[in-house]
Parts: C-alpha cells; sequence; structure tokens
C-alpha cells in the first residue's frame, strides 16, 4: 500500500492537478467569503438566503464563508477522484500499473487514500485561505472577530473542516466508484455532476424524502454540518453506508474485470 | 532438463462464443529470444495479457518463471513487459513516469537514470512525455520495462514508431538483454528483424499453434538452389537434365529451383551438364530461406488445415 501512496503522490504532483484542484479549492473557498461576508446584513434577509452580521459574529463565524462552499468543493472532489480513476482506463496507464502491482485492492486503495490527502490538504489550503479572507474583511464590515478564537471558536472551526473533508471524502469515494465502473473519467464526471448537482434538486422536490436518501444531498448536509431535512449523523451514516456498498461492488468488479484496454 | 521461463498447458480465453486463444501449450526456455508471430487477431496480445495477469483465461494453466500464472502477484516484479502502445502520464517528465512506476513496483529510484541512458533518452528525462516524439515514447516504454532488471521481458510490438535507426538499435538491444541472460518473448510483424534476433519462435493463427521451436529448425532445409537459363526457351532442356540426375525442380518465373542440399561440386558440375547440353545459365546460386517465406507457408498450410 504504501508503495502504491508513493507513486500516486508522485502523480499527483503535476502542474495541472496542483493547479487546478489544488488552487481551485482554496480560490473558491475565498471567493464564497468575500460574497457571504461582504452582504451581510444588519438583520435576517426577508426573501433568500443570507447571513446577519451578528451570525458572522459567532463563535463559527470565522469558517462561514468556507462553509457555504463546502457542497461544490465536494462536487469538485467528486470530479478529481473521478478524473483520476477513470483516466488510468482511457489512457492504458491501468496496464503499466496492473503489471507493477497486480493485488488490484490494494491498488485501488492506495490510489484513493493519496487522493484522499491531497483532498484533506487541499481543504486545509481553503479553510485557511478562507479564514485569512474573514479576518481582512471582519474590520471593514464592523463584524466583531473576538469570538472566532475562543474554544469554542476554534472548536466550530475544526468541525467544519471535518465535516468538509468527510462530505468531500463521500463525493470523491462516489466518483472514483462511477469512474471505474464506467471506465471513463468524462463519463463519470459528466453524469456524475449532472446527477449531484441539478438532478437531485430537482427530484427531491418531487420525491417525498428524497433529501434523506439521495447520495449527493446525504453529501451535502454533512457539509453543511447537517440540514433541517437530515442531521449530521445520520447524513454520515447513510451516507458513508451508501459509499461503501458502492465502493464495494466496483471494487469486486474491478479485481474480476479483464484489463484488455 | 529444460527450464522454461514461460510454459502453459491448453490455455484459453473466450469472449462470448468467439474464441481468442484456444488450447495454447506454449514452452518458452529460459534465455531466448523468443520471436512471437501471427497475424492480427490470432491472439498474441491476448495471450501476453493473460502472462502478465491482466486477462483471466478461461480455462488451462501455466507458470511464468515457474509461478502460476492464476498468481501474477508472485512472479511479476521478475518480469518487464511492454504491452501495445506505451501509456504514460503527458503531464509528467519522462523521468518522473519512470518514477511513478519505479516507486509502484518498489524498484531502485537509481534505477531511472540508467534505464533512461539505455534506451538513448538520458538527456531528454527532464522533457514533458506530451513533447516526445513516437519512437522517444517507444524507447521509454523500453525503458519503464528495464526498471526492475527483470527475468523475462514481454514486448509487444516494440519497434512500432522506430525510424531504421531505432529499430537497429532494439535488435541490439535485444541481443544484449539476451546476452546478460535475460529471456526476451517479442512479438513483431517485422519477422525480418525477429529473422535476425530470435533464436526460437512462436507462430499462432486463429489462438492455434502453428509453430513452436527453434528459429534455424524451422528455416532448416528450406533454402533453394536456383538456375537460369539464358534463354527461357531452354527451361525444358535444362528441366531434364536435372531430372535425368533425380532431381525435382520447380519452375517458377523463369527459373528452377532445387532442394538446396545440392553443394558446391554439385553445382559446378550442373553448370558444366547445362554447357554441355548447350545450356548457358545466367544464373547459379542458393537463396537462403526467409522467415517471411516460411511464415507464408506455415500460415497457407494452417488455413489450409
Amino acid at each position: 500500500m504504501t508503495r502504491v501512496l508513493t507513486s500516486e503522490l508522485i502523480k499527483l504532483r503535476r502542474p495541472g492537478v496542483l493547479l487546478g484542484a489544488g488552487a481551485v479549492l482554496p480560490l473558491l473557498s475565498v471567493v464564497a467569503t468575500l460574497a457571504v461576508v461582504l452582504t451581510a446584513t444588519e438583520t435576517p434577509p426577508t426573501n433568500g438566503p443570507g447571513t446577519t452580521l451578528g451570525e458572522l459574529s459567532q463563535a463559527g463565524g470565522l469558517t462561514a464563508g468556507f462553509t457555504a462552499t463546502a457542497a461544490i468543493l465536494g462536487l469538485l472532489v467528486f470530479a478529481l477522484f473521478g478524473s483520476a480513476f477513470g483516466s488510468e482506463h482511457t489512457s492504458g496507464t491501468l496496464r503499466s500499473m496492473l503489471t507493477r502491482e497486480p493485488r488490484r485492492l490494494r491498488l485501488l486503495g492506495g490510489k484513493w487514500l493519496a487522493l484522499a490527502l491531497f483532498t484533506a490538504s487541499s481543504l486545509l489550503l481553503a479553510l485557511v485561505a478562507s479564514a485569512l479572507t474573514a479576518l481582512a474583511l471582519a474590520p471593514s464590515q464592523s463584524v466583531g472577530s473576538g469570538e472566532w478564537f475562543s474554544g469554542a471558536g476554534l472548536s466550530a472551526a475544526a468541525g467544519d473542516y471535518r465535516n468538509a473533508v468527510l462530505s468531500a471524502l463521500l463525493y470523491g469515494t462516489l466518483g472514483a466508484v462511477v469512474a471505474t465502473l464506467a471506465r471513463s473519467g468524462i463519463i463519470a464526471v459528466g453524469a456524475g455532476v449532472a446527477w449531484l448537482g441539478p438532478a437531485e434538486h430537482l427530484l427531491a422536490d418531487a420525491v417525498p424524502g428524497g433529501d434523506r436518501w439521495f447520495p449527493g444531498l446525504l453529501f451535502e448536509a454533512a457539509a453543511q454540518g447537517g440540514t433541517a431535512a437530515t442531521s449530521l449523523s445520520r447524513s454520515l451514516l447513510i451516507g458513508g453506508l451508501l459509499a461503501m456498498v458502492a465502493a464495494a461492488v466496483a471494487s469486486v468488479t474491478f479485481v474480476r474485470r479483464d484489463v484488455s484496454t | 532438463m529444460t527450464t522454461y521461463a514461460v510454459e502453459t498447458r491448453s490455455l484459453t480465453k473466450r469472449y462470448g462464443a468467439r474464441t481468442v486463444v484456444d488450447g495454447l501449450d506454449l514452452r518458452l526456455p529460459t534465455g531466448v529470444v523468443a520471436g512471437f508471430i501471427g497475424p492480427n487477431g490470432s491472439g498474441k496480445s491476448t495471450t501476453l495479457r493473460m502472462l502478465l495477469g491482466l486477462v483471466r483465461p478461461t480455462s488451462g494453466e501455466g507458470t511464468v518463471l515457474g509461478e502460476p500464472v492464476t498468481h501474477p502477484e508472485r512472479y511479476l516484479s521478475r518480469v518487464g513487459a511492454l504491452i501495445e502502445a506505451p501509456a504514460f502520464y503527458p503531464g509528467l517528465s519522462g523521468e518522473a513516469n519512470l518514477r511513478v512506476l519505479a516507486a509502484l513496483a518498489g524498484n531502485d529510484p537509481k534505477r531511472v537514470g540508467q534505464v533512461l541512458d539505455r534506451v538513448g533518452l538520458g538527456k531528454r528525462g527532464s522533457d514533458a512525455y506530451k513533447r516526445y516524439s513516437l519512437g522517444m515514447k517507444q524507447r521509454l516504454g523500453i525503458a519503464a520495462a528495464l526498471l526492475g532488471e527483470p527475468e523475462l521481458l514481454m514486448l509487444d510490438e516494440p519497434t512500432n514508431g522506430l525510424d531504421p535507426a531505432g529499430i537497429r538499435e532494439m535488435r541490439d538491444l535485444m541481443r544484449a538483454l539476451a546476452g546478460e541472460g535475460m529471456t526476451v518473448f517479442v512479438s513483431s510483424h517485422l519477422l525480418g528483424e525477429l529473422e535476425q534476433v530470435c533464436d526460437h519462435l512462436v507462430v499462432i493463427e486463429a489462438g492455434h499453434e502453428v509453430y513452436q521451436g527453434p528459429t534455424a529448425q524451422l528455416l532448416d532445409g528450406s533454402d533453394e538452389l536456383v538456375l537460369a537459363p539464358e534463354h527461357t526457351d531452354d527451361l525444358t532442356v535444362l528441366a531434364g537434365l536435372l531430372r535425368s540426375r533425380g532431381l525435382d525442380p520447380a519452375t517458377r518465373q523463369g527459373r528452377l529451383h532445387l532442394p538446396a542440399s545440392v553443394d558446391g561440386a554439385d553445382a559446378a558440375e550442373l553448370n558444366r551438364a547445362a554447357a554441355d547440353a548447350g545450356v548457358t545459365l545466367t544464373e547459379l546460386h542458393v537463396v537462403r530461406a526467409s522467415l517471411e517465406a516460411q511464415y507464408g507457408t506455415l500460415m497457407t498450410s494452417g488455413a489450409c488445415s
């Protein structure tokens, strides 16, 4: 497993990956923080979502912008995993890998672990970038930041990071599953993002209880620390079970499949 | 007792109703350079893939370096392979691509520079793979196959994309590797190249073995003595002369062909006899059997059987 992990980490040092996922995640987080802090109002908005200056001044205010982007970051992580797993099939590099490490489950596990470490690092960068942006904007918006570094504030930030990482890994696992089954990163990213993004939200309105069972909505709820429809623990439990079953199906398929491309 | 680097018994692969490899019994002696020949779609790549653990045999069994093909993890660390077109990560340099594979296989990182030098890419290792020419990509594929200092090297069409100089270098490389004790199993359509470098051949068609054994054995007895008279009208006279000496010439394109069991003294005698009969020869020479010609014969007889 260590060999697979080392090998995968060399691949992740590609400029395209570093500039893509590694930079886009913090950048999106900064943009979202700008939007959240700069549009915060004295009183709750009468129509549509929004944050008040009072809410921002509370313990979890430091990472409010980061949390607001967690679901989008999750979709990006889905695309990262889907592309990384799928491209090995389409480019033919899978056969080179399998002639060096024929234990296929080990190969899958090592690759997933490398991408998980990369994701956790990128999200940490995103969290730090978001926090620095919030700190820089707070005085100009009259947002009190005293609570942000209290014990409760730091605990809330750590919780937001943990939820974002767990949610992103669920998204990523699903991306890896779809790409492995489809043997294509492009198909996985196209179909997956379409389903997890607009399709699930539209269907959730039509299907009673859909927001409690659809994987994308469960992962999104986990990223937000729970929603009105489903709690954090439920979203992690059901979302995790769905991801594990999907991963088991993909793993068995991958182990048994002939590699003829 | 001969030891085999690769040995299979009734190795078979079916995809639905289509049988791609049909009961193949391979025996590849250790230390040979073995050519793997057959038309497109004859099952060569599928056979190599089964030996590398990429494709699961439908039935039959086999061993690679003494280990069963059902457990590729036991022998792949001692096998180097280039299957079809080389596949690497375009955004990484040639050197980084090899480091990825070396790390995965647990090879010494120092081997990366050594194998790049060996295939003539030492000065281009830091270039991005996407900037490599077709020939350079092929060389990098060979370098990757050599990373683990393998005992057995399996190459599928390694000369694809190489220019004549590159093909010559590939031939020299295979000879050098064999000289170091490595067993090389190489598939190619360049029969002239295989003839020069291979001491063992496996010929398959439609998944069946057509020939398997030493190259010399396949070519043995196939040389021909060719005689051509100055005037084609003299062919009948010349043929009669040869038949009167118990020989059985075949007429092709204005020439008479005899099995080249006739030695030099006999050839001189035939020349004199032809002259005595008033026939002047414009050609009297031995044509060495070529793998291409023998392969054609094998394929024709295989197709007829």
